[in-house]
């Protein structure tokens, strides 16, 4: 076929034109490049990247999840639940009786703390390898990635007592190192903190309004290193430490008179010179706490949901201001003698109608003893006159909450949250004893419930007093040293302080064990919802008796239990290492003693 | 049809009636020749047996190239040479029909369809074949089935039409009701999408009106995919819209159908009873009473005089409310879908031109949809060798504001207590134990505003003949989305009140517009695509067929969004953000995603005489998504067909047995998938939020563990096929298969000590499918009554992983009690998943749970101690005696799990016990959970097509099922025993659980909490097998010479039709739609009622 010269011409055209769309093929069409992540190999190469780094293990202080996502695993907190002056409604596996090696517990508390500890492994390689900032700053960043790394390490051996160590980046296949021991771990944090202490570029404290504040200094580093030493028994050594926390400016805040405890909680003094160490929150969505979601009320802005409470055994243990202890039967003669049921009557609303009292019966309160008139007026008086940290740190019964624009009341039973019995609500159930402390009061002081703006304690100076006490204690005795240690936090409650001179009051203390005694209910009373508590039992050993005494449970303050604990076996006082860490490394790390695998 | 012969060479072995019509034949014939005359003009009416005019059918004298085409009319005139002349008339869907002209000088043509024939022309990849010629296996469905039925996407109508397609609706919600699809059983663990294009271009099967729908090929085997190369490995869906043809004709199509759901959980809407359960399911578990009687009294009360008022004026049944709350919430949905399409062919030019409007209200407040859907397909011959064209859509989609996909949600999070709106107010759970308002209505109308998406796609393209049988075709296409999501708090929304004591809720946190939100989203996507085809087809030595195909194919990928929440605002109805007070979070938005490919391929066809048939497909692909390590795969093919039928000595055999035509095929390739992110062969650090000083500073973590030798999953697939024609209206196709896919993207488990990084994406596993997949039709007619069934049949036998983390291996213990064999796996080290598991050696998401113990009863063994298999039959303590065997089990020393403490807030009457399948002594613990040798993914599929006509009667049913899979419905408050105040109790539970009153119950006791019947255990499996009458159709198409004496000169065709659509299901699966997968609370899917017309002007 031969083609006219019309058709070559048209072909020609064609030809052209498919050219010209082939010729817009682009040579590189394939490297695509992601415009919101960066790069392995341009992290730590500039100075902007570098502390971003940094920055980025400082966020694994919440465990590796964003903040504010209202998943109260991660937050410090939520480990109240467990201790003896925390309690949670909702049956949860460690004190149910059926926790076992799969629990999401242990799993997601050890994959949050060795990621923790896998970014500051990053950065403590690669810092000094890659980064062009300078020296100084280098130094500095460093030492901060090594006081977090101590820190993760001394959460993880706090309740595993041992736990496989990895020092530098590790392959993801090659994660295979057996469990060292409690004491080689305790070790590599002391290192660690040593070295940050050592660091000459690692200020000793940070003045408030700081651009840097948060960061970590070296005050902390001698705080966290004087509490890892009272595991180790190494009182002296502890001592030193702290010793070295006051010489760095750090001080109780009093600043607000009778109300410093209360107001030491809220935000304008979250940069407060107790503040050793802090989780930095902002009322930015994904940058706040959720506390206020899980241990508010339906009264508190947003509708939040009261899982976790104090218990009765912490009311109980605030002192008379006297310092005399509490007792009920003082208050309420026959107390005692009563079931934790009966005594559910003098908790009831005064005016409670027929078919509330019959219901009351019905659960078995002894309703022969209810006062009409003057039931709330009876039980009002156990909280009176007592160590005010109660009614700052726990809604007691009868006593007002201002809620997201309206104030509420703690009332028994529940009518209904709106006029005119503003009774405070919960979730699921209501008549516990609900957290003041840490729970904002009125719209004004947040947006939303997971964006709790104040800062979180992870150690604050009253901590370090304490443990000074301890320690100081444990080593000598009671001495006017270590008295006078624990009188600066009582001072600051406004509860009588304590002595060894006048053995008629109450404040005397006897002995050495009765001052260690002295100093665990000091501690138990000053640090509710902060999350040491469970911690601290669990190093004293108390944490077993005090959690599972007979019939202990979430309690009414009437001393109810909502459900009893079960304790499963005394071993769950370490936790398990995670079935899937045993089994995927082919057993080179080892299944925790006492626990099935 | 049968052909006439003037002189039959058939005759002398024709059967009788055979032989009558041959001399019946020749008569005419005969009387024919005597009136033979000179060249004459002949006109005609060619039409369906419908008898609807066909415009554009080919007629042409026999022998000759002389022809024409007919009209819009259907008429044709043509000047034939001579009363011998034979015309012959084809038209594409319908049997070719040759007629003797004689003397007549006009005559009337009945065609009658085709399906399913060899002659068919099969739209392949890049190009389209004749049935017969085929060598891989795909499947068609015509346009025809799809239109005219009230479906108002594409992929839902695709069920039971089509062997080896897996086709199921995953949600029932306006706009997003598309169907789910798999080819050919699963065959990756990674996404296994299903490659779809439209007119050649990668795109939505969703976004193509059904009315525009010309055909649709499904290619099945590696063969026919491997032009498709790495996209190829899940099948493609080549979908071909109409082109105009014939004199200009204006179609309208409407469908107005009433919907509603086919099944939904259902809960007890009886206050009183309610209450009484829940109390029952606390003191169970040793706690308070939660509704005292002084609560529950007046609802009885009210219960007597429900119109009564309360001494606060509010009527009792307000109070004192029992609300159905899917009766309430639930309103029958009114859709329409129009489509108005012109279409024609005029000279050089072709055109179709379509519009359609789909509204939906929706079965639930502020969830209905509307959309727009236009589309122009021009094709324009500028030359003898130059064609230029486009297809181009534009759709425009509008949706409620409601979170419609979670309304069922709502229906589980509930209680009968709550009254829906009175006077102004939504009621609120007036009881006072639990605050949450639990309002469905309210819930529902939360936010108001718009959500818009908008997509346009357009394609041109050239076609040019360079040389004889060469040809160019070059295309370039645009396509991009943008979706609009712009809402706020609906202020009016935010009024509750307890009807009981009259009094407003104070929800002022919300009602405030300082705290009212607004929300604006924005997205866009597109697609840039440009492909370049070469094309030479030849014919060597006559007999010697050859084709070959070059071409190259680029496209590339980018989507962003920008989303900002904003706080305060002015009032209710001034919700621009410009105008909000503060921003709580901070804006989002980035590429989230960004890729490119780049392929070349090229094919050979290659066949003998239309008797041995080759085919060679290649494929070289490279991807963004891969490292320089990993981008480029090669694809290749080959597949081979012999048409028995043409072997002269065969072809006697079976002609002998009136089968019409017998081909055998077989191919095999390989395929590959791109599972992976956009960058997952890179480590990458993210962003992660933390602040200093109250101020926010950037933080960065590394996210993903890097995989620098990522590349291609590859499936390597073998088919066999066979495919008969016989007894003139019966066809049947055979195929089997084998699909073996290796080096699956999959992120392994990795050792939790890693830390939050996700594990590297690495091609670690294998899945191996087997299946059989058969296709029987049968088309018959007598006289005007035509008939036609078609079945299809899959039967996925195997689909296994064979590849995974190992096997799983059991290491033996001793049995502390009976000194017996115990035994416990490395099941967590050799998977992943949970209650489904994806395992060596098993198939893809077996289900593995532990089982309910089954005993005999008998409680202890003749010696007299107790006896392990000796337990309650069914698995549940349901008397003292069972109980008592379970503390003598303790006391031997046996434990239950996960509880193993009796009593009633523990271990119970009315709880399951569980079987002790590893011999540990532990009845019930993880360690017991077994494989149960049934997955979510059905093995059999079936289809079945009927269809009826007689004159201007048709009447159709389209059945769809399928089987061999199972559902897990454990589900809290939709199927469970664990009931809490606030959440609904499902009836079938509240009618049928353990009680003091119902000691035989089926399900276990209620409860407030629980640990022990909850457990993952066999009791909750459920066989999901379903059978539906997806579609039952009759219509009536009015006659001819109706049309002619009325609406002639304005309409020229009407068919009316009414129509079902998921009007029956069969299921031993209540819960729920068994069509939707697994139990949940998706939108549910549609029983419609339709009627349609169908109007050619």
């Amino acid at each position: 076929m031969v083609l006219s010269n019309m058709t070559m011409k048209k072909i020609f055209q064609i030809c052209s034109v498919a050219l010209i769309l082939v010729g817009g093929c682009k040579k590189n069409l394939l490297d695509t490049h992601p415009n919101n992540q960066v790069a392995t190999s341009n992290v730590w190469t500039s100075d902007a990247l570098t502390v971003e780094g940094v920055n980025g293990v400082y966020a694994a202080l919440r465990g590796g999840a964003s903040s504010g996502t209202g998943d109260m695993l991660y937050e410090l907190y939520s480990m109240d639940r467990y201790g003896v002056t925390g309690q949670d409604y909702q049956q949860v596996e460690l004190t149910q009786g059926t926790a076992t090696v799969n629990s999401g517990l242990f799993s997601t508390a050890w994959q949050a703390l060795y990621e923790g500890i896998a970014r500051a492994n990053d950065a403590i390689l690669n810092i000094p390898a890659k980064s062009p900032s300078s020296a100084t700053k280098k130094g500095q960043y460093v030492a901060e990635c090594k006081f977090l790394r101590a820190y993760f390490y001394y959460r993880l051996n706090q309740v595993w007592q041992g736990v496989p160590i990895y020092l530098t980046p590790t392959d993801y296949n090659k994660f295979n190192h057996p469990k060292s021991t409690a004491d080689q771990v305790w070790a590599v944090i002391i290192n660690d903190l040593t070295d940050a202490i050592n660091e000459p570029n690692l200020p000793a404290k940070y003045a408030a309004g700081s651009t840097d504040y948060g960061r970590v200094t070296k005050g902390a580093a001698y705080a966290l290193r004087g509490k890892v030493y009272m595991y180790q028994k190494n009182w002296a050594a502890a001592i030193a430490d702290f010793q070295q926390v006051k010489a760095s400016g750090y001080a109780l805040y009093t600043g607000a008179g009778a109300n410093s405890y209360s107001q030491l909680f809220k935000l304008a003094n979250e940069q407060c010179p107790e503040m050793i160490f802090s989780m930095q929150n902002m009322d930015l969505a994904g940058y706040g706490s959720d506390i206020e979601w899980y241990c508010g009320t339906r009264a508190s802005f947003g509708s939040c949901w009261s899982y976790y409470s104090g218990t009765p055994y912490l009311a109980d243990l605030y002192e008379n201001a006297d310092g005399s202890k509490f007792n009920w039967d003082s208050v309420i003669p026959g107390w005692s003698s009563l079931t934790p049921a009966q005594r559910e009557v003098f908790f009831i609303r005064d005016g409670a109608t027929p078919a509330e009292l019959a219901a009351a019966a019905n659960r078995g309160a002894q309703i022969s003893l209810y006062l009409p008139a003057g039931n709330q007026a009876r039980v009002m008086q156990a909280y009176a006159n007592r160590d005010p940290r109660m009614t700052q740190t726990l809604i007691t019964p009868y006593s007002s909450y201002q809620g997201s624009g309206t104030t509420y009341k703690w009332q028994w039973p529940f009518r209904s949250a709106a006029s005119p019995n503003y009774d405070i609500q919960a979730d699921n159930t209501v008549g516990f004893y609900y957290y003041r402390k840490f729970v904002e009061t009125g719209p004004s002081e947040i947006s939303a419930r997971n964006q709790i703006p104040v800062d979180f304690p992870i150690i604050r100076y009253a901590d370090v007093l304490l443990s000074w006490a301890e320690a100081l204690n444990e080593a000598s005795g009671v001495t006017q040293a270590g008295l006078d240690l624990a009188n600066q936090v009582r001072a600051r409650a406004g509860v009588a302080l304590l002595q060894n001179t006048n053995s008629a009051l109450p404040t005397y203390v006897s002995s050495q064990d009765d001052f260690r005694q002295r100093i665990r209910n000091e501690r138990r009373v000053e640090f509710p919802n902060e999350g040491v508590d469970y911690f601290d039992e669990l190093r004293w050993g108390t944490w077993l008796d005090l959690k599972f005494k007979p019939g202990n449970g979430p309690m009414f303050p009437w001393g109810a239990a909502y459900y009893t604990y079960v304790n499963q076996g005394n071993y769950i006082t370490t936790w398990p290492v995670p079935n899937s860490v045993v089994q995927i490394t082919n057993g080179n790390v080892q299944g925790t003693a006492g626990w099935t695998y | 049809m049968k052909k006439i012969y003037p002189i039959s060479p058939l005759l002398g072995k024709a059967s009788n009636a055979l032989l009558k019509k041959c001399m019946l034949s020749m008569l005419l014939t005969l009387f024919c020749a005597l009136c033979m005359a000179q060249a004459h003009k002949v006109s005609g009416i060619v039409q369906d047996n419908k008898g609807v005019p066909l415009p554009g059918v080919s007629v042409k004298i026999k022998g000759t190239a002389i022809g024409t085409v007919t009209n819009t009319e259907g008429a044709f005139s043509i000047n034939v040479p001579n009363d011998q002349a034979v015309l012959t008339f084809t038209f594409i869907g319908f049997i070719k029909q040759e007629k003797l002209v004689g003397s007549a000088h006009t005559i009337t043509i009945v065609m009658a369809e085709q399906s399913n024939t060899l002659n068919d022309v099969v739209v392949v990849g890049y190009g389209t074949q004749k049935k017969a010629d085929l060598t891989g296996s795909v499947a068609t469905i015509t346009g025809k089935s799809l239109q005219d039925r009230p479906i108002t996407n594409l992929s839902s109508g695709l069920a039971g039409l089509a062997p080896g397609l897996y086709v199921h609706q995953t949600t029932g919600q306006p706009g997003s009701d598309g169907a789910s699809f798999n080819i050919r059983g699963t065959s990756t663990l990674s996404s296994a999408n299903v490659l779809v294009l439209v007119d050649g271009i990668q795109g939505r099967i969703d976004d193509v009106n059904p009315q525009d729908v010309e055909s649709i090929s499904i290619l099945k085997d590696a063969a026919s995919t491997a032009i498709y190369g790495a996209l190829g490995a899940n099948g493609v869906v080549l979908i071909t819209t109409r082109k105009g043809t014939g004199k200009s004709t204006l179609t309208y199509n409407g469908i107005f159908s009433g919907t509603t759901p086919t099944r939904i959980p259902k809960y007890l809407n009886n206050s009183v009873q309610y209450m009484n359960l829940l109390n029952e399911a606390s003191l169970n578990v040793g706690g308070a009473v939660i509704y005292t009687p002084d609560i529950i009294k007046p609802y009885m009360d009210a219960a007597t005089n429900p119109n009564g008022l309360t001494p606060l004026g509010i009527p009792n049944y307000v109070a004192y409310a029992n609300t159905d709350w899917a009766k309430t919430a639930i309103k029958r949905s009114d859709l329409q879908n129009n489509t108005l399409s012109v279409s024609g062919s005029a000279d050089n030019i072709s055109y179709l031109l379509s519009i359609g409007y789909i509204n939906n209200t929706g079965i639930v407040g502020n969830s209905g949809y509307s959309g727009y859907r236009a589309r122009i397909n021009v094709e324009a011959k500028v030359n003898d060798y130059v064609t230029v064209g486009t297809t181009t859509f534009a759709n425009y989609d509008d949706y409620g504001e409601a979170n419609s996909s979670d309304f069922l949600n709502y229906l589980r999070q509930t209680t009968p207590m709550a009254y829906p709106y009175y006077n102004g107010f939504y009621g609120i759970d007036p009881v006072p134990v639990d605050g949450a308002t639990g309002n469905v209505d309210s819930r529902l109308y939360t936010y108001t505003g718009d959500q818009t998406i908008t997509r346009l796609n357009s394609t041109w393209y050239l076609k040019a003949k360079l040389w004889k049988g060469l040809s160019f075709e070059p295309r370039f296409n645009y396509s991009p989305v943008f979706n609009e999501d712009n809402y706020y708090t609906n202020p009016k929304n935010l009024l509750f009140k307890n009807f009981q004591t009259s009094t407003a809720v104070s929800n002022t946190d919300q009602a405030d517009p300082t705290s009212l939100y607004a929300y604006n989203n924005f997205s866009k996507s597109y697609m840039l695509t440009m492909e370049s085809l070469l094309r030479y087809n030849t014919v060597i030595a006559k007999n010697h067929n050859i084709g070959i195909l070059l071409g190259y194919n680029q496209y590339q990928v980018h989507a962003y969004n920008t989303a900002i929440t904003a706080k305060g605002l002015v009032d209710g109805s001034v919700n621009a953000i410009s105008t909000a007070s503060s921003f709580p979070s901070n804006p989002t938005g980035s590429i989230t995603s960004n890729y490119a490919f780049r392929s070349f391929f090229g094919r050979l066809n290659y066949n003998f005489k239309d008797k041995y048939l080759f085919e060679a497909n290649l494929r070289r692909d490279g991807s963004s998504r891969f490292g320089p390590q990993g981008r480029f795969g090669y694809f290749p093919s080959v597949s081979a067909g012999w048409n028995i039928y043409q072997e002269p000595v065969i072809k006697r055999v079976l002609d002998k047995a009136d089968i019409n035509s017998f081909k055998i095929r077989g191919s095999y390739g390989r395929v590959g998938n791109v599972a992976s992110g956009d960058y997952d062969w890179q480590a990458l650090y993210s962003t992660v939020n933390t602040s200093l000083n109250g101020t926010p500073v950037v933080g960065v973590r590394q996210s993903k563990i890097a995989n620098p030798i990522l590349h291609w999953e590859t499936t390597a697939e073998t088919d066999l096929g066979l495919d008969i024609l016989a007894f003139k209206g019966l066809s049947f196709t055979a195929d089997w298969f084998n699909k073996s896919t290796s080096g699956i993207l999959y992120t392994p488990p990795i050792d939790i000590t890693v830390g939050t990084a996700s594990a590297p994406t690495v091609n670690l596993a294998a899945v191996q499918a087997k299946g059989i997949e058969f296709q029987l039709g049968w088309n018959g007619n007598k006289g005007q009554f035509r008939y036609s069934v078609n079945g299809n049949f899959t039967y996925n036998y195997f689909n296994n992983v064979t590849q995974y983390k190992g096997l799983i291996t059991n290491t033996y213990g001793v049995n502390p009690i009976n000194g017996g064999v115990s035994v416990t796996n490395n099941i967590s080290a050799v998977s992943t998943g949970g209650s489904t598991r994806v395992v060596q050696g098993h198939p893809i998401g077996e289900y593995y749970l532990q089982t309910v113990y089954k005993g005999t009863g008998t409680y202890v063994t003749s010696s007299g101690a107790v006896d392990p298999n000796g337990g309650p039959k069914d698995g549940m303590i349901r008397s003292d005696a069972d109980l008592n065997w379970v503390k003598a089990m303790q006391a031997a020393g046996y434990k239950f799990a996960p509880v193993n403490t009796v009593g009633a807030s523990n271990l119970y009457k009315g709880d399951l016990i569980y079987a002790d399948n590893n011999n540990d002594g532990i009845y019930g613990n993880t360690a017991d959970a077994k494989f149960q040798k049934v997955s979510t993914q059905p093995k059999y599929l079936y289809g079945l097509n009927f269809n009826l006509s007689y004159k201007g009667f048709n009447l159709s049913a389209l059945l769809a099922g399928a089987a061999g899979m199972s559902f897990y419905t454990q589900y809290d408050y939709v199927n469970s025993v664990f009931v809490r105040n606030g959440s609904s109790i499902p009836t079938q539970v509240a009618n049928n659980h353990y009680s003091s009153t119902d000691l035989n119950a089926y399900y276990p006791r209620l409860k407030t909490n629980d640990a022990i019947d909850n457990v993952a255990s066999n009791f909750w499996l459920v066989n999901a097998a379903y059978l539906k009458l997806k579609n039952v159709q009759l219509g009536y198409t009015l006659p001819q010479r109706i049309m002619d004496r009325f609406g002639g000169k304005v309409i020229k065709s009407l068919n009316i039709y009414v129509t079902g659509e998921n009007i029956l299901t069969l299921s031993g699966f209540k819960i729920g739609d068994p069509e939707l997968g697994s139990i949940g609370t998706t939108y549910p899917i549609m029983k419609q009622y339709a009627l349609g017309i169908n109007a050619k002007f």
